[in-house]
């Protein structure tokens, strides 16, 4: 190691600015190629708007009524309704959803903030539960602790994000009483940090719960490798303590993959969120994206797309960003 | 490299970037109240579903009614009783021009004062077809409004119709705000209505809050706020109410009678005109024949439904007519379950038994699908139990769960479980678009009226008399002899109809809580709240 360090801090960082760049480019032609696809996919499913927009009243509603509902949807066929919303969008207006009778750009903005909330948290916290147990269970391999540790890990990246979240509803919140069972706060109180706090431990925890198991497997494959590797061995052999050597040299060099993978998970997350988010009356995007599908509502359903598809690029980009600035054996122009 | 710090920082870093999205996320929403001041009142509630819209031009009833007043309201009995107006609606000798005579001094909730112009405003808006308000349908026949003073408004339409007072339940917004579509209506999040409540807060997506209204002309509410939340898992719905969430939810029948007795909470239920059926449509040849109809209708065990499917909470029907018809319901016309029967009735009429068990006549089958709605778990479970009993009888039955789309394009030829009684207030609105041939020509636009193809001449003349008779006597004798014909050449099989359920807690620290009948619609602006304007605290 005999770069100066502040140099190679600058050249990683100029690496790191070619990256974004790179990648701020390539989601022009993927954001309007992930947008034009729901509008083809919308099209060709066999819910029509008029009926969403009815919903259970569409079973007493005449020709006229339906006709008239039916004028008031009408954008054309895919691509002139994708054209006419990227039209609206460029200028701000995100257009009307039909199901929920507001603006989507209203709706996005009501409703992103909470589900990043439990995503970060649950993302946060499935790290800070996962980390210390690939440590400990890398420790000592052949433990019995460590087998019951991967052996759990295994068996709860089984389990859907749906089911462990009712898990820790009926637990925690309704058998034992400890924690809230949902919404932001208690039914008319108004909304405090502490509150929404409270409220948001529950499904964070049930996104940490369902991350925690690929996170602990991972990491801890990558310590066993890492354990083994020549300047471990190296470490050990000139006698440093094994706290020093685990969070030395073994750690940062088994995080690195982890980084990799954390951008590929990120669409996973949302969708274990969108579950979690029923489960816990939680007013997040989730809830809101399959009433869009379902209701064929075009715009809000291209707004959450739009949003989402942002959300994992960015996403993406930070774990890649992370990766180039942690592990000097990425080259930027690989990525 | 020292990873040590670097990851303490980096835990520091994310433990910022936590705090600092619980903090936006805190300050984002529609800006609180500040939350209850002691001595407030508060209902807590559970509803399935987030609500679509505030806008009284696109629901009617429910929500919108604590809201918003109409020129009349639905009433204990379900009867119809004046809100806005000061009496009965006046029609003239044809029945084409009504009458209707509203209070004087009235104010909406933004301060401004409610006139004829704004009932004007209100149902030529509705009938309006670039507004497309979904509640046009129930106004076919009104083609003009006008108003000669300030406290009257005059009605006309294009027939006799003599329902029409039925109809008058829609909430009367101020002319001002009445612009654009039901689509981008400002009414639809921020309602402005003369009703007992109003809204205070929307948390898109959590909940709404609606506190008592300083402008309201009638008694302040004894209730001083409602909270509803959405709710849309009923797991979580009747778990959220037993730990203490909530008052009350709407609960699906054995949802809410598990929860009778647990934790102070009651079952509440209220009758309602909301039926179920299955059609039989004339494009499935084997239901062109009436012995096949009435011994359809011979063959299912109603009284098993009620108990088996809807716990108990609900009655056996025979016809769309329910008891929430009032006099124009006859309670003697019931199917008995006579299997015997039935099977007599086809072999008489030519249908006999195949090798394979399925009776035919002249090399037709009697052989036919039942549709549900996929997402609805009571049809299902109807849909099940029919075609059950009736492969009893030798009749060959598949059931299809189906999206909204394809029940439209099916309802020609295959049956379907039908619901009904949106507008059970007047016999008309319950019944004539199910039975009239007039409404009998497939049309997949409108596939859901007269969804049989149904077509008799004496029950055609039957309706019409009613439809155009000012004489309630003569109305009531009609729908009378309606139920006779449809007895003998039944248009569908109706199954039955539903009671409500839902739990709640607390009901007897108010008196003046009663039962309603319910529309097809429900939910917690219904069940016992549906008056919770009313509600006197018991000291």
């Amino acid at each position: 190691m005999t770069v100066p360090s502040a140099a190679r801090s600058s050249s990683r960082a100029h690496a790191v600015r070619r990256v974004v760049l790179r990648r701020a480019l390539w989601a022009v032609p993927l954001l309007l190629g992930v947008s034009a696809l729901v509008f083809l996919l919308a099209s060709l499913t066999p819910a029509d708007g008029t009926s969403g927009f009815l919903g259970a009243r569409g079973e007493f509603t005449n020709t006229q009524t339906r006709a008239a509902v039916g004028e008031l949807l009408d954008q054309g066929n895919w691509w002139q309704a994708c054209l006419a919303w990227w039209q609206g969008a460029l200028t701000g207006d995100w257009g009307t959803s039909t199901i929920l009778r507001a603006p989507v750009a209203d709706t996005l903005a009501a409703r992103i903030p909470w589900t990043a909330l439990v995503m970060t948290a649950g993302l946060l916290l499935g790290a800070l539960l996962a980390v210390p147990l690939a440590v400990a269970a890398a420790r000592r391999p052949e433990s019995l602790a460590a087998r019951v540790l991967t052996g759990v890990a295994w068996a709860l990246s089984a389990a859907p994000a749906y089911i462990v979240g009712l898990g820790l509803l009926l637990v925690f919140a309704l058998g034992l009483g400890w924690l809230p069972a949902g919404g932001l706060a208690p039914p008319g109180e108004p909304l405090t940090v502490a509150t929404v706090a409270s409220h948001a431990l529950l499904p964070a925890l049930a996104v940490a719960l369902s991350q925690v198991p690929w996170i602990a497997l991972h990491l801890h494959a990558a310590l066993i490798g890492a354990r083994s590797s020549d300047a471990v061995l190296a470490a050990r052999l000139r006698g440093l303590p094994p706290r020093t050597v685990t969070s030395r040299h073994v750690l940062p060099v088994a995080v690195v993959p982890l980084l990799a993978l954390l951008g590929t998970r990120l669409p996973e997350l949302v969708v274990g969120a969108a579950l979690v988010e029923t489960v816990f009356s939680w007013p997040g995007l989730g809830q809101a994206m399959v009433d869009a599908a379902v209701g064929r509502d075009l715009a809000l359903l291209a707004g959450t797309t739009v949003c989402l598809t942002v959300l994992v690029l960015l996403g993406n980009l930070l774990a890649d960003a992370a990766l180039v600035l942690v592990d000097p054996r990425v080259r930027a122009d690989d990525l | 490299m020292s990873t040590g710090r670097t990851s303490s920082r980096l835990s520091a870093a994310a433990s910022a970037v936590l705090v600092l999205v619980v903090a936006a996320a805190c300050t984002n929403p529609t800006p609180d109240n500040g939350g209850a001041d002691a001595g407030q009142v508060t209902v807590r509630l559970a509803e399935y579903a987030e609500y679509a819209t505030l806008n009284p031009l696109d629901a009617m009833f429910g929500i919108t009614s604590k809201i918003y007043d109409g020129l009349y309201a639905v009433a204990a009995d379900g009867a119809m009783e004046p809100d806005l107006a000061t009496g009965e609606p006046e029609p003239d000798q044809s029945l084409t021009r009504w009458t209707v005579r509203i209070q004087d001094g009235v104010g909406f909730s933004d301060g401004t004062a409610l006139d004829s112009a704004d009932v004007v405003a209100t149902y030529r808006t509705l009938i309006d077809p670039a507004y497309a308000s979904p509640l046009a349908s129930s106004f076919e026949f009104l083609t003009d409004v006008s108003a000669p003073d300030a406290t009257t408004v005059e009605f006309v339409l294009s027939e006799p119709y003599a329902p029409f007072p039925s109809t008058l339940t829609v909430g009367i917004a101020p002319s001002e705000l009445l612009t654009g579509t039901v689509l981008d209506s400002t009414l639809n999040r921020e309602p402005v209505g003369s009703g007992p409540y109003r809204l205070t807060e929307w948390r898109a997506g959590e909940s709404l809050t609606l506190e008592a209204s300083d402008t309201y002309r009638g008694e302040r509410p004894d209730v001083d706020r409602l909270v509803i939340a959405f709710v849309p898992d009923e797991n979580v719905r009747a778990q959220r109410l037993r730990a203490g969430d909530f008052d009350g939810a709407q609960l699906p029948p054995r949802a809410a009678a598990e929860l009778e007795g647990v934790d102070d909470l009651t079952v509440f239920t209220n009758t309602s005109a909301d039926y179920r059926a299955v059609t039989l449509p004339q494009g499935v040849p084997a239901f062109q024949d009436p012995a096949v109809r009435l011994a359809l209708n011979l063959a299912v065990d109603r009284e098993a439904l009620v108990e088996g499917i809807l716990r108990g909470y609900g009655r056996a029907a025979a016809t769309p007519f329910t008891p929430a018809q009032g006099a124009a319901y006859d309670a003697d016309a019931q199917f008995a379950h006579d299997p015997a029967e039935a099977e007599a009735l086809l072999d008489a009429a030519g249908w006999t038994a195949g090798a394979d068990g399925t009776r035919a006549q002249d090399g037709v089958p009697l052989q036919f699908t039942i549709m549900y709605f996929a997402e609805d778990t009571l049809r299902r479970d109807l849909a099940l139990a029919v075609a059950s009993d009736l492969s009893e009888i030798g009749a060959d039955v598949e059931v299809e769960a189906v999206d909204r789309p394809a029940a439209a394009a099916g309802m020609n030829t295959k049956a379907f479980v039908l619901g009904g009684g949106d507008r059970p207030y007047d016999p008309d609105t319950q019944v004539y678009t199910a039975l009239h041939s007039s409404f009998a020509p497939y049309d997949p636009e409108d596939a859901y009226t007269n969804p049989s193809g149904y077509s008799d001449p004496r029950a055609d003349a039957l309706l019409d008399t009613a439809r155009r008779s000012a004489d309630p006597d003569v109305r009531t004798q009609a729908y009378l002899d309606l139920q006779e014909v449809l007895m003998a050449n039944p248009p569908m099989i109706t199954l039955v109809t539903l009671e409500h359920t839902y739990a709640a807690r607390g009901l007897d620290e108010y008196s003046g809580v009663e039962h309603v009948v319910e529309p097809h619609e429900h939910g917690v602006a219904w069940g016992p709240w549906w008056n919770v304007e009313e509600w006197k605290a018991v000291p």
